[in-house]
């Protein structure tokens, strides 16, 4: 009986066509495991999809996090997550396709996989970590490229259950929190789960309002890893910080001068292309050959190679397709991360300042050594001086940067180290309150530039009276000082009572600090002169030294510009005019020849004209010039 | 197969086929030569065991991704005009 399914007999020619189509589908089944372990790739997401990519791919390469595929963050394992990944990566395929991606890329990233299922991969946040010191290198931009250096020691911490401590004592304990934006930056509420299975609950003071019981159950978060570390590998470092590694590392030369200014300057994140920053890059050539030619000549090399790493480091600063800069994304592992919560949200909403989550710095991280680059040292003694808002509080004489608001003075040394204490004042400051009538820029005894600006109450906040102070008093001023404006001109460097050496660059209004008129002393006067001065410029040829009528020897030196000062013309005095000369005098250069008005000449002088010389003639007898 | 041993020739005027191995490379170089069909699935195998070869021994498309994407692009395509070849040839057969 034949069955109702006729079935063709099979030959070796199906057999074989069967056989390869089973090879080819294995082949292709592990070319496809190989094809997603490609898609799972850093490659794949951070040169494929290369210009959205740059700015996140090019922190990632040097993070701490480089060797680990992009994958395991923001996929992670099994394949749900892995579905997901890629149906919600298609609509990225198509921005990318066809340009319409947003410039910069905008954070948090919303779909990325817990903390607890990524980062707990490999650290386990109950690992108790004890202080962890930090040195921080930094060089200034001056022309030595001043290398500063503090310590700063983390009190990480972390632990289990009652023994958990300090900074990770966020992640061993359960703690709630209520944001209200996307990127986590203003917190409402702040719920700690304590270990007695009692809620300790904190409420921001200016957000009180939305955080009721109902927002917090449907919005409240769990502190987790990415809380503080939500730059754990996308983490862009300032030009500052790149240029600060080279010269560590030795790839900037750090003797050259200026090197660390002109090298920041070129990162400059404003640029607007590489071809700017390139430009930038290649004038250093010009730079040290026209301000140092001796450096250049010497150190060519070391400026070649600086413009090589600066050259390297310009894809790691700029992003100019992106719109994106080392500025754009929070990195929440710093001061603005922490002080969302802390010094802001209390557990008493009537009282505030009680019950507030601390702000004390060093509850987190102490200093060792040195201080931060950026946080002058105390340039006056701190004994007797715990209040430190009382000067530097936001009302005080020198307030502290708004970036301090909140901070206690508890906190103030955390940073701000004793340093070089400032001159004591050497003389009286009784009677002398306007400092900068001689200590002002450009006065005799000039502040340094980094005072400018400051008043005159703002002198004693660091400069104390020396243990014996001088008076600030001079000789007595032996003249009247009516009418009298001008010192510089009797008394000025060179002048005929000139002041000593130590006064040189002292303006007139500073003498008046020290010299004090006497009393009962007289006016600055002398004989008025028997004749008018009309036409008289210069007093010397008549009463100088040596001359005919010379002036008593304490004027010596005195010039003609003196006289005046003391000598006033008598009212009515006759000009200084003699009888016409009769003749022509052109020519003639010496009247008293012999022969003429000498003494025994022709028409000899008057005895009163005695000792006069040929020079005196002409002021008072006028000739005939034809 | 008849008394003889020999096989039963369904196509008439066809020369008695050898047996075992050897008859099976005959009829293989015999299929090839004469389908169009199990010529291209033939290359179709080809091309795709040297593309899978070269994807896991060579690290070319991880290092130059686009190269990586041009050569998985063809994983796809190989599987769709492997599918068509295969299985019309095997309808065919």
């Amino acid at each position: 009986m034949r069955s109702r399914f006729r079935i063709k007999k099979l030959n070796w020619s199906t057999l074989i066509i069967v056989a390869a189509g089973v090879i080819e589908m294995f082949l292709l089944m592990l070319g496809g495991i190989k094809m997603l372990e490609f898609t799972d790739s850093s490659q794949f997401c951070g040169q494929l999809c290369h210009t959205p990519m740059t700015p996140e791919f090019k922190a990632f390469q040097i993070s701490p996090h480089s060797r680990v595929e992009c994958a395991t963050c923001h996929v992670g394992s099994g394949a749900s997550y892995f579905m997901k990944s890629k149906v919600s990566g298609i609509p990225l395929i198509v921005a990318t396709v066809f340009n319409t991606y947003p410039r910069p890329i905008p954070t948090p990233v919303l779909n990325l996989r817990p903390a607890r299922d990524t980062c707990e991969e490999c650290h386990w946040p109950q690992k108790f970590s004890d202080d962890r010191l930090k040195t921080y290198v930094h060089y200034s931009t001056d022309e030595a490229n001043t290398k500063n250096e503090f310590q700063l020691a983390f009190r990480v911490g972390g632990g289990e259950g009652p023994t958990a401590n300090a900074i990770h004592w966020h992640i061993a304990s359960k703690v709630w929190y209520l944001p209200l934006d996307e990127k986590n930056i203003e917190i409402a509420w702040v719920g700690v789960e304590n270990t007695d299975g009692t809620l300790t609950q904190y409420y921001s003071s200016q957000f009180q309002d939305q955080a009721t019981a109902d927002k917090i159950d449907a919005g409240k978060k769990v502190m987790d890893c990415l809380d503080c570390h939500n730059r754990a590998t996308h983490i862009f470092k300032s030009p500052d910080d790149l240029v600060d590694e080279a010269i560590i590392q030795g790839r900037i030369d750090g003797t050259l001068p200026f090197i660390k200014k002109k090298a920041i300057d070129a990162l400059d994140v404003t640029n607007p292309s590489f071809a700017v920053t390139e430009s930038k890059i290649a004038a250093l050539d010009g730079f040290y050959q026209q301000q140092y030619p001796q450096v250049y000549q010497q150190k060519k090399a070391a400026v070649t190679q600086a413009q090589t790493t600066l050259t390297d480091l310009m894809p790691y600063v700029i992003f100019p397709e992106m719109r994106t800069t080392w500025q754009t994304h929070e990195n929440d592992l710093s001061h603005e991360g922490c002080f969302r919560c802390h010094g802001k949200l209390t557990a008493n909403l009537k009282q505030p300042t009680t019950g507030l989550i601390t702000d004390d710095c060093s509850v987190c991280h102490y200093t060792l050594s040195g201080s931060p680059d950026n946080a002058p040292t105390i340039p006056h003694p701190i004994e007797g001086r715990a209040n430190c808002l009382q000067c530097h509080g936001a009302s005080g004489v020198k307030p502290f940067p708004s970036n301090h608001a909140g901070k206690a003075n508890s906190s103030c040394t955390t940073c701000h180290l004793p340093g070089l204490v400032a001159r004591s004042v050497p003389h009286v400051i009784q009677g002398n309150s306007d400092c900068l009538q001689c200590h002002a820029a450009g006065g005799s005894r000039a502040v340094p530039v980094d005072h400018a600006g400051r008043g005159n109450d703002l002198c004693t906040g660091c400069h104390v009276t020396a243990a014996s102070p001088k008076p600030l008093s001079g000789t007595s001023i032996p003249h009247s000082l009516q009418g009298v404006t001008e010192c510089l001109q009797c008394h000025g460097a060179g002048a005929f009572v000139a002041y000593p050496l130590s006064h040189a660059g002292r303006g007139n209004g500073t003498c008046l600090q020290c010299h004090k008129a006497g009393t009962s002393v007289s006016a600055l006067s002398g004989p008025s002169t028997t004749h008018s001065l009309q036409g008289i410029s210069d007093c010397l040829p008549c009463h100088g030294k040596g001359a005919f009528k010379a002036y008593p020897v304490n004027h010596n030196g005195r010039p003609t510009t003196s006289c005046v000062l003391c000598h006033a013309a008598r009212a009515s005095a006759p000009s200084l005019n003699g009888p016409s000369v009769s003749h022509v005098t052109q020519g003639v250069t010496d009247c008293m020849q012999s022969v003429c008005h000498a003494s025994g000449g022709m028409k000899p002088v008057p005895t009163k004209h005695a000792g006069r010389q040929n020079s005196t003639c002409l002021l008072c007898h006028k000739g005939d010039t034809r | 197969m008849n008394e003889t041993g020999k096989q039963d020739n369904p196509v008439e005027g066809e020369a008695t086929k050898p047996v075992g191995g050897e008859g099976l490379v005959h009829e293989l170089l015999g299929l090839i030569r004469k389908d169009r069909l199990v010529k291209l699935g033939l290359v179709v195998l080809v091309l795709t065991t040297v593309l899978v070869v070269f994807v896991n021994m060579s690290t070319l498309p991880f290092d130059k991704p686009f190269v990586g994407l041009a050569l998985f692009s063809l994983l796809p395509v190989f599987f769709v005009v492997g599918a068509i070849v295969f299985v019309l040839a095997i309808l065919r057969h």
